[in-house]
């Protein structure tokens, strides 16, 4: 079992700020969700049969040797903080957390591929990549889908295709989703209209964590609804066209806003840095504000300090339970707050130029 | 009886969901109409409203048949895993691989209704012949067994053991495609 402390020390690959975009699609994800045959779903498996799902997708794994260094993890011979931690770090999902007996993850050292087994479905495949980067995340996911699907027998049937515990993904089984940074659709209230808009591309708009999640930072996940009557090919140029149209929706918005406010932009900019650089308490939601208004600062040129990697690293590690694995002890909220400062304040002070 | 917006002649039983330049147009159509439309097949007339929207994706670039409803066999159970239609709706949630044979004759107006069609228009899936999983299984059981031959000390059946998996390993390796 490898050490959780171990992850906190490097940020994910996909935080690297490269790839098209970075500082508006902070990521770019496919997941492909497929089930073995010969089990029940997990709503109706025994922990005995989770137990031997485990086994056998790892031991799969294992034999195929293309997910590089991986790390695997069963969430039940681990502490609650160290799943929530992992569910922070989009590893997990609160599903798997709520009850992690015969659950498990199995993920590349640089936390790019992710095979979480055992979650609503046996197997969710997943790659991301940093930017906006559709291609090579498809193909690197499907690559393993596959391998795995070579070697065990996945659950499929004519006319419906990959059979899934939700009929949401059967099919395809497979879900592509962006993260993006939106302040200009914000700002110019377009949120409910995206969301409808998306909704009629066959897409979804949710926050941070995905479903349920709350809005944070103007950080929104758009993801795709589409499993059936349409082939992979297509589902990718779709969505590859649906993103560009979300990009060129920000992308005017922010041009109409530097045009009508530039002053009061440039203004906030420099407020939230100097509130970052300073305070003394901040709690994660205050913290994600101001790391939104720099992003933007950055893309409109006013701040030329930070990378969007160091943008990316900060808002992730001053998530609740990062900012406890830091420090490397349990925190209460408030105690939360002062380290979270601390931590943002020495962070922007050691990165400037 | 509300007729369809397209023959004029059958009646309306599907609401027929396109984007035109971006723009939601629903219409109230018979089978016949919704599905000459869904193939692309020539239309007599078409009526596409247009007004401001924040996408520009090619007309009819996405297009399904929503059905309105479907008949509904209430009673039907999977034997396989003992879930029942009913409960199924109320968690949204099947309980197993055979619950898409037992639910066949509702799930495809379900479908329907949530995808716009339930055919799977991808890549086809195919396994290799020999599988794979079982001679994992087995070596998973042959692990347990060495493991209990080291407990108790009997050397001799734990190198029997440990050949024998190490067959195994050479099986599975020579059907992963990457050794």
């Amino acid at each position: 079992m490898p050490d959780i402390q171990e992850l906190i020390e490097k940020p994910p690959g996909w935080l690297s700020g490269e790839g098209k975009y970075p500082e508006m699609v902070l990521s770019t994800r496919v997941r492909i969700a497929r089930n073995l045959k010969k089990f029940p779903f997990n709503v109706k498996s025994k922990e005995a049969e989770r137990e031997e799902i485990l086994l056998i997708v790892k031991e799969a794994l294992d034999n195929i040797g293309i997910v590089e260094n991986p790390y695997y993890i069963r969430l039940d011979q681990i502490g609650k903080k160290d799943r929530d931690f992992l569910i922070e770090r989009h590893l997990t999902t609160f599903d798997m957390v709520r009850d992690p007996a015969g659950r498990g993850i199995y993920f590349s050292s640089d936390e790019t591929t992710n095979v979480m087994i055992n979650e609503e479905d046996h197997l969710r495949i997943s790659v991301i990549m940093p930017g906006f980067n559709l291609k090579e995340a498809f193909e690197r996911a499907t690559l393993l889908d596959e391998k795995l699907g070579e070697i065990l027998e996945y659950a499929f049937m004519e006319p419906f295709g990959y059979l899934t515990s939700c009929p949401t993904n059967v099919g395809l089984g497979i879900r592509i989703s962006v993260l993006m940074h939106l302040p200009g659709v914000i700002i110019n209230k377009n949120l409910k209209s995206l969301a409808d808009n998306l909704n009629l591309v066959r897409a979804t708009i949710r926050g941070l964590y995905g479903e349920g999640s709350e809005i944070v930072g103007n950080i929104f996940q758009i993801s795709s609804t589409l499993t059936l009557g349409i082939s992979e090919q297509e589902l990718l140029e779709k969505f590859n066209e649906v993103i560009d149209s979300v990009i060129e929706l920000e992308k005017g918005a922010r041009e109409e806003i530097y045009k009508k406010m530039k002053d009061l932009i440039e203004d906030k900019t420099y407020r939230s840095l100097a509130i970052l650089q300073s305070a003394r308490l901040l709690s994660f939601k205050e913290a994600a504000n101001h790391f939104s208004a720099l992003r933007l600062g950055l893309a409109y040129g006013f701040i030329l300090d930070y990378s969007v990697k160091t943008l990316n690293e900060l808002l992730f590690y001053s998530q609740p339970v990062h900012i406890q694995k830091l420090i490397g002890k349990d925190l209460t909220p408030d105690e939360r707050d002062k380290y979270r400062a601390s931590y943002v304040k020495a962070k922007l002070s050691s990165v400037k130029n | 009886m509300a007729l369809c917006e397209e023959c004029k002649m059958r009646e309306a039983t599907v609401l027929y969901v396109e984007i035109v330049d971006g723009v939601k147009v629903v219409r109230h159509l018979c089978d016949v109409c919704a599905e000459k439309l869904s193939l692309g097949l020539p239309q007599e007339k078409r009526g596409g409203k247009k007004s401001d929207a924040l996408f520009n994706i090619k007309p009819s670039s996405i297009k399904g048949i929503f059905q309105k409803d479907y008949k509904e066999k209430t009673h039907l159970h999977c034997k396989h895993c003992g879930m029942t239609w009913e409960y199924f709706k109320k968690t949204g949630k099947f309980g197993c691989a055979y619950c898409y044979e037992a639910f066949f004759e509702n799930l495809k107006g379900y479908l329907k209704k949530i995808h716009g069609t339930y055919e799977y228009r991808g890549r086809p899936y195919k396994k290799s012949g020999i599988n794979v999983e079982n001679i994992i299984e087995e070596k998973l059981v042959l692990e347990k067994e060495l493991k209990q031959a080291i407990e108790t000390e009997d050397f001799e059946r734990a190198a029997k053991l440990r050949d024998r998996i190490k067959e195994l390993n050479e099986k599975i390796a020579g059907h992963s495609g990457t050794n």
